[in-house]
């Protein structure tokens, strides 16, 4: 318990980590937008991972797509942040290689378990690579998609997660 | 040791496992200073700027049409046989800047304006702020009825400030004082430095549809005046990349310095133009 505390200085972060989601479906306008800004938390000694990026930090290339996801879908007014909490299953501190993570992904407002996701983690001298991805359902999400639109809103989106962390 | 001790045990660890995650993104976790998004989603309310720009490098073009006086009925079935159009070619400068070129079929205008955001309505500031000012260029006046014309008297200046606030998620509102100039105006007694304030605003009846209205009122219209202050009553209509904008207003021009001026139809007799505006984005 006072473990915790005593290993602090044993925890990576970024601001700037590199986020994505693509719909993966070809059309005269893709859904997938980019997040340069993604927040997040390794601890070295246990395995923890925590991350967090704001909605209306997800650049479309068409800005009124992206307002349209704001408003509409996402609900950014009401739920500004997204953020993932989990654990490296059997960590092992320092090796690199891929890891499995179980943790509770959170969006509009819904908690979601995602379960044995595999996450590629590579140490360097001075920082911690940590790249992956994982589908969701948009279904899943409470997110309320207008029937006029449904045949052009794909049921799973691409999440894809690129960071490197750095000791402060 | 007993159960009751293992099982608080498991319990603790429990805890701790998840409050150390949860401790982790606390760690994390922070409040950003966001500006209000949204507050209108086309650039129009009905016949007047709102605050909204298009993004830096953004090419939008606009299309939008006033057909004749619903009045008449079906003699000119209901307007549809005498279109006004107007063709705008909008560029994002970069994020705080919008210049235009448009041509509408009113008087054959054409006209350039530049749209600036000087403010934009966040957390801690409760407005947008954004100058409007355009030129506009008469090009239907003849030469031959006017012999002592020079291409001066064909130039109106019009510019406002148009200030809104996004109220709550459904209700939005602008107020814009507004100064314009008419090289040539109809009328003898009419001053051709004019002044004007424009309220308007949206409110959404559904994810993707806003009922809008846009009021001009002129203060210092010549007494023996026959224009009308504009009034603009529409519909918005959200998809993907448009927005289709259904209005109904007592004025056939749309460029504000001629919506100002000499709005012609009267809501009070039914003489009304009914119209659209779209906008699409590149």
């Amino acid at each position: 318990m006072g473990s915790i505390s005593l290993y602090s200085q044993q925890k990576y972060y970024t601001k700037s980590g590199y986020v994505t989601f693509d719909s993966r479906i070809d059309s005269f306008v893709p859904i997938k937008a980019a997040n340069n800004s993604l927040s997040a938390v390794f601890d070295t000694n246990n395995g923890d991972i925590a991350a967090l990026a704001f909605i209306k930090d997800f650049n479309f290339k068409n800005s009124l797509m992206q307002e349209h996801f704001n408003e509409s879908y996402a609900e950014s007014d009401l739920y500004p942040k997204t953020t993932f909490s989990g654990n490296l299953l059997n960590y092992k501190s320092k090796i690199s290689g891929v890891y499995l993570i179980n943790g509770i992904f959170n969006f509009h407002g819904v908690k979601k378990e995602l379960d044995k996701i595999p996450f590629v983690v590579e140490f360097f001298d001075d920082y911690i690579k940590i790249t992956g991805e994982f589908a969701l359902n948009i279904s899943d999400f409470n997110i309320k998609v207008p029937k006029i639109v449904k045949s052009k809103i794909p049921s799973k989106m691409y999440v894809y997660v690129d960071m490197n962390l750095i000791s402060n | 040791m007993s159960l009751f001790l293992r099982s608080s045990l498991i319990f603790f660890i429990f805890t701790n496992i998840f409050l150390s995650q949860t401790d982790l993104l606390n760690e994390i976790d922070f409040d950003q200073d966001i500006e209000v998004s949204s507050v209108f989603k086309s650039l129009k309310v009905v016949n007047f700027e709102s605050t909204k720009l298009i993004s830096s490098g953004e090419f939008a073009f606009s299309v939008s049409h006033r057909f004749g006086s619903i009045k008449y009925g079906f003699e000119n079935f209901f307007g549809l046989d005498d279109a006004i159009t107007r063709l705008n070619f909008i560029y994002g400068l970069n994020e705080y800047s919008n210049l235009s070129i448009s041509r509408s079929s009113y008087n054959k205008t054409f006209d350039v304006a530049l749209k600036a955001r000087l403010i934009a309505q966040n957390n801690e500031f409760p407005f947008t702020l954004v100058l409007y000012s355009s030129l506009t260029i008469d090009s239907s006046l003849d030469d031959e009825i006017y012999p002592k014309m020079s291409f001066n008297n064909r130039l109106g200046y019009f510019t406002q400030f148009i200030i809104s606030r996004k109220l709550n998620k459904n209700l939005s509102a602008i107020v814009s004082p507004s100064y314009f100039h008419e090289n040539l105006v109809v009328l003898t007694n009419q001053n051709n430095s004019q002044y004007g304030v424009i309220f308007g605003g949206r409110y959404k009846i559904s994810k993707r549809a806003s009922f809008n209205i846009d009021y001009g009122y002129h203060f210092n219209r010549s007494s023996d005046s026959i224009f009308k202050n504009p009034l603009g009553i529409g519909l918005d209509i959200e998809t993907g990349g448009h927005v289709f904008q259904l209005l109904f207003s007592n004025s056939q021009s749309m460029n504000a310095i001629n919506l100002m001026s000499s709005s012609t139809g009267d809501w009070t007799e039914g003489d009304v133009f009914f119209g659209f505006n779209l906008y699409r984005t590149f």
